[in-house]
């Protein structure tokens, strides 16, 4: 909601140093540049955008080598010299930058130059008026062999100014990078969420979540802006997308931006790595299963593809275990990218999953848990000279899951575009919106073998019947710089849903505010309403509650908070929240899974709570953090206000992550929580009314996760590793609701490598 | 060159390994149809004598019974091994039945094949639950009224009896409601061979398994299936001789005798009370398949008795 745009110097030390020839003189090309036998070195206008790192904190200097083509595509870029998080947040936006490539007598070069980006925490340096002119590139006499000058030096670099877009206040990120090194989430990014303060587990080992008190259906899932229907193979295992095209997952805990809706709880939105057209891939095996990922560019570097996947092959592993089941999952990602012009890009990304547990029975096989889905998203990707950018997509794709008890499948067939625009009003506003449209095709086979009079079938089918849903909506928000130190983001959107023949319009509002007081302390707030459809226990593909029966859910969700940076490199931040849940359909929260499929009931809600988080990227040699939620979570039916069924008063994580050395790495995490209210107790209390007012928990539980990695790294940046890790190395078992269950644990060995 | 070819098409082929998947339909053969009634005894209409000289009338007989379904044959029960049984389709809701009205009715269908055992429940009735001949919405709504009595603290309405019984020129009248659910299941054969609730079911078969509800088995004088009906005991509980007995006062009497109450716990840990054998005891022998004998009662699971369900 609110992208902080924060400058950025880098220097652009063009030291240049095209092909072929060692040395020249920044001197002689700024005296001469355009002369006729001059080279022209690779300039980049408008300057280019940089995440400043989530976390990071203070002024740093980081050195890349850059390889840009004949198009001024970036090619590589190498970190030569700098510190971690900037290094690694340098590089990443450097893939992405597009230059005027280098010339020679008017005819474009490839051109390898050395580029200095300075970052400066809060403190603003002006662009210079006009870009001083860059050292002077070397002419290669074969533009396909590059080679690196040896830049002197005492060069003074060019300077130029770099915009960075500071993450919004409301939300909490996390790298791929720190995520490999978590224990507990076998390297995986959207597992990881579990470990974010106001993240509440419903049981260990499953990633179903709880966020500031919004239930799991009411928290929206995203990969590049596209929703997907879940995040995780079988509910319980690994992520339906490879680890390897994931660049950073946020959790959006509330008063997300203007570009999220639909959803009253929560948005965890992923995005995928930039594309890149050197030759690189990523892949793993291991006990479950193996996965891989490649990509390549093509087309003189104007396009690139990629593809990746999982596979399980559990089937033999689980038949040695219990012969009569059978578990299978999958997934597939595939992307390829063309720049049509320097501006303009045209891609399309594909993704799906597909998962299966069957259980055998005298030779009949019954499906116990069966989903799929599948995605594309064909973009059209404009890049405007003043840093605007505006995206065109279109999303269609296929879901379906089988509904156990009947079963029979249920499916959706969604297709949608929206659009997205961003650009700058004036040096300190900046403008996003967008619109979008959203079809969904909901269709579920008849139940084949049943009571006809059953009103269990009957409700079903009046909760999930087929039909045809359309959302449409149209949304903006401005990022406004307040000066120097303060970011103002209000935002609204307006949704317009049909389903079935009813029709309901919302309208959100949106405001964050980020204020430094100083350089290392800042002050946070987020306000948002955020209004959702229905919304089924947990998001399955295709099963989506029909007919807006029972009208919209709607949150009112604020915080306030503050964000530190101490020294040794850590970051605190400490929030409070208090969300109002208004006709919300959690009926995980009110009572038990039971009437899930025949009833929707719906409940006032409220959720209130502190949240602290403080830690040092794991990436460090030592890294670690301290993830603390206090809060409450209650329901209201009625006159009567009670704890939501997965209330947990405390939520610890703690983690350490330690560089040993020799490749060799280690992690451990500490995880706690209080138990939820035990609906066993309260059922064995004597009126309805009574028994949500009792107070009995289950026991607290904990687990302690390890991780052991051994890193080989080859030639030509090649790496190999060997990961054993174990969540729940201590078998603790869970009580739910007066049931012990478990021991949860799940280990994982494997070998992974890239190159 | 090659060999970034044969990697990319390795991922590739795995990913199109992803593609080919697609969940399949209800790939299972035809099922056998279980067709469950549900009737009085003749003792219900007829009314019956007790060995103690009593004529025992029945007035208002509304049971709610339902959650049929295919589990583990014999006295196994839900959980137990049911590997020889592929249930397909259960009828988990309930029907409230008035006994004192009409005859054979429908229950629900259930579906499966191989060797199972049939499973029912007495259960208060849901707000969607489906209405026996002569029951009404406003029943309905009687029945699930919540309230409390000695065994449930609170909860809905499963069993509401009213009746009265006469010896000479003296009448005395009962009321009684019980709310605990039960699961019912391994009912014991005719002559107590083998299981009545035991079925063998090949596919496309129809079968039919009549259930009977017996109203006067709440007059025995202990669980023995020989054991006489008596109303003495009942009658003498009457402590404020408004010659009407509730529960309540059956509560202030103790049942029958150690060796005869079939091992039925107090919840105070000492002798089980008249109510207590009744509820306890006598109550899970109402529902019985045909001529057989008494099923397996176990006390209905908590989770199953969560308000807001339905």
């Amino acid at each position: 909601m609110s992208s902080r745009r924060r400058r950025i110097v880098a220097s652009a030390a063009a030291l240049a140093a095209l092909l072929g020839v060692a040395s020249s003189s920044r001197d002689a090309a700024a005296a001469a540049p355009q002369a006729a036998s001059a080279v022209v070195p690779p300039r980049i206008d408008p300057p280019p955008q940089v995440a400043y790192p989530t976390g990071a904190a203070g002024d740093a200097e980081v050195i890349l080598i850059l390889t840009i083509d004949r198009t001024g595509k970036v090619l590589s870029a190498d970190v030569e010299t700098g510190a971690e998080p900037f290094a690694s947040a340098a590089k990443q936006a450097a893939t992405e930058w597009r230059f005027q490539p280098a010339t020679r007598d008017g005819v474009p070069l490839g051109a390898k130059i050395r580029f200095a980006a300075s970052f400066h925490g809060e403190k603003t340096v002006p662009a210079p008026e006009e870009p001083p002119p860059p050292a002077a590139p070397v002419v290669p006499s074969n533009a396909d062999k590059h080679a690196v000058a040896k830049a002197p030096p005492a060069r003074a670099p060019i300077e130029i100014d770099v915009r960075g877009d500071k993450l919004p206040p409301s939300v909490t990120s996390l790298s791929r990078a720190e995520v490999r090194q978590l224990p507990g989430t076998f390297g995986d990014p959207f597992r990881a969420i579990e470990i974010l303060p106001g993240v509440t587990p419903i049981v260990s080992g499953v990633p179903f979540f709880y966020v500031r008190g919004a239930p799991p259906g009411n928290v929206g899932y995203f990969l590049d802006g596209v929703r997907v229907p879940y995040l995780f193979h079988v509910a319980l295992g690994p992520s339906i997308v490879n680890p390897a095209l994931v660049e950073r997952v946020d959790l959006y805990s509330g008063g997300y931006p203007a570009q999220y809706g639909r959803y009253a709880g929560a948005i965890v939105s992923a995005e995928t790595t930039a594309p890149r057209d050197d030759f690189h891939g990523e892949g793993n095996l291991r006990i479950f299963d193996a996965g891989a990922m490649v990509e390549s560019g093509f087309g003189d570097g104007r396009g690139t593809a990629l593809v990746g996947g999982r596979y399980s092959y559990t089937g033999a592993l689980f038949s040695l275990i219990s012969p009569t089941l059978s578990l299978d999952y999958r997934d597939y990602q595939a992307r390829v990218t063309w720049n049509l012009t320097s501006r303009d890009q045209i891609g399309l990304f594909a993704f799906g999953a597909y998962d299966l547990l069957a259980q055998q029975k005298n030779g009949i096989e019954t499906i116990v848990f069966g989903s799929e889905f599948y995605r594309f998203d064909l973009r059209l990707d404009h890049r405007f000279a003043d840093g605007g950018h505006l995206r065109w997509a279109t999303t269609g794709g296929f879901d379906q899951t089988r509904i156990a008890g009947g079963q029979q499948n249920a499916r959706d067939i969604p297709i949608g575009t929206r659009v997205e625009y961003t650009t700058p009003l004036s040096e300190d506003v900046t403008l996003r919106a967008g619109i979008d449209a959203q079809f969904d095709t909901y269709s579920a086979d008849p139940k084949r073998w049943g009571d006809p009079e059953d009103p269990d079938t009957k409700a079903f089918n009046s909760l999930f019947p087929p039909r045809a849903d359309a959302a449409l909506a149209a949304r903006g928000d401005l990022v406004i710089k307040l000066g120097r130190r303060v970011e103002l983001t209000p935002g609204v959107r307006v949704d317009l849903f049909r389903s079935g023949g009813a029709s309901a319009v919302s309208a959100d509002g949106r405001l964050a505010l980020r204020s430094a007081i100083t350089d290392k302390f800042r002050i946070i707030q987020a306000l948002g309403l955020a209004n959702q459809p229905p919304s089924f226990i947990i998001p399955l593909p295709g099963v989506s509650v029909g007919s807006l029966q029972g009208g919209l859910q709607t949150s009112v969700q604020s915080s306030a908070g503050v964000e530190m940076e101490l020294p040794g490199a850590i970051t605190a931040s400490a929030s409070l929240f208090d969300n109002v849940f208004i006709n919300m359909s959690d009926t995980l929260g009110v009572a038990s899974a039971r009437s899930a499929t025949r009833s929707e009931p719906r409940s006032l809600g409220s959720a209130y709570g502190l949240e602290v988080y403080i830690r040092r990227r794991l990436t460090s040699r030592l890294g670690g953090f301290i993830s603390y939620t206090i809060s409450r979570s209650n329901r209201a039916e009625g006159n009567l206000t009670f704890p939501s069924s997965f209330d947990r008063t405390h939520v610890l994580n703690l983690a350490a992550a330690f560089d040993i050395g020799r490749g060799w790495r280690a992690g451990a995490r500490f995880t706690f929580y209080t138990g939820a209210p035990s609906i066993a107790s309260q059922i064995a209390g004597a009126q309805t009314g009574d028994r949500k007012l009792l107070t009995d928990r289950d026991p607290a539980f904990y687990r302690i996760d390890l991780r052991l990695e051994k890193r080989w790294t080859l030639q030509k940046a090649r790496w190999v590793s060997f990961v054993a890790e174990m969540l729940n190395t201590t078998l603790h078992k869970e009580v739910v609701s007066g049931q012990e269950i478990g021991p949860i644990a799940i280990p994982s060995l494997g070998v992974e490598g890239g190159f | 060159m090659r060999t970034r070819l044969l990697i990319s098409a390795m991922v590739g082929l795995a990913a199109a390994r992803g593609l080919a998947a697609c969940l399949p339909g209800d790939t299972r053969p035809q099922p056998a149809v279980v067709h469950l009634t549900v009737e009085p005894s003749p003792a219900i209409a007829a009314g019956v004598t007790t060995t103690d000289g009593w004529q025992i009338s029945f007035g208002r007989l509304l049971v709610s019974l339902g959650g049929a379904g295919l589990s583990a044959r014999g006295v196994g029960g839900r959980g137990a091994d049911d590997s020889l049984c592929n249930s397909y389709a259960g009828a988990g809701y309930e029907r409230l039945f008035d006994f004192t009205v009409g005859g054979r009715q429908k229950l629900s269908d259930i579906y499966g094949l191989g060797t199972c055992g049939v499973r029912l429940r007495l259960r208060s009735p849901g707000s969607d639950s489906l209405l026996g001949e002569g029951v009404t919405a406003d029943d309905l709504t009687f029945m699930r009224a919540e309230g409390a009595d000695a065994i449930i603290t609170g909860g809905r309405r499963t069993v509401y009896l009213r009746g009265k019984a006469t010896r000479g020129a003296v009448t005395k009248r009962f009321e009684w409601t019980f709310r605990a659910g039960v699961s019912l299941h391994g009912c014991a054969g005719a002559g107590d061979v083998g299981f009545a609730s035991d079925v063998v079911l090949a596919s496309g078969e129809v079968l039919s398994l009549p259930l009977i509800v017996h109203g006067e088995e709440l007059f025995h004088a202990n669980l023995a299936d020989d054991s006489p009906l008596r109303f003495d005991a009942i009658a003498d509980a009457d402590a404020d001789g408004d010659q009407t007995i509730t529960l309540d006062e059956l509560a202030a009497v103790p049942g029958p005798m150690p060796e005869s109450d079939g091992g039925i716990e107090s919840s105070d840990g000492g002798t089980p009370t008249l109510e207590e054998f009744l509820y306890k005891g006598l109550l899970p022998r109402m529902v019985r398949i045909g001529d057989s004998g008494a099923c397996v009662g176990d006390p209905q699971q908590m989770m199953m008795m969560m308000p807001g369900g339905g």
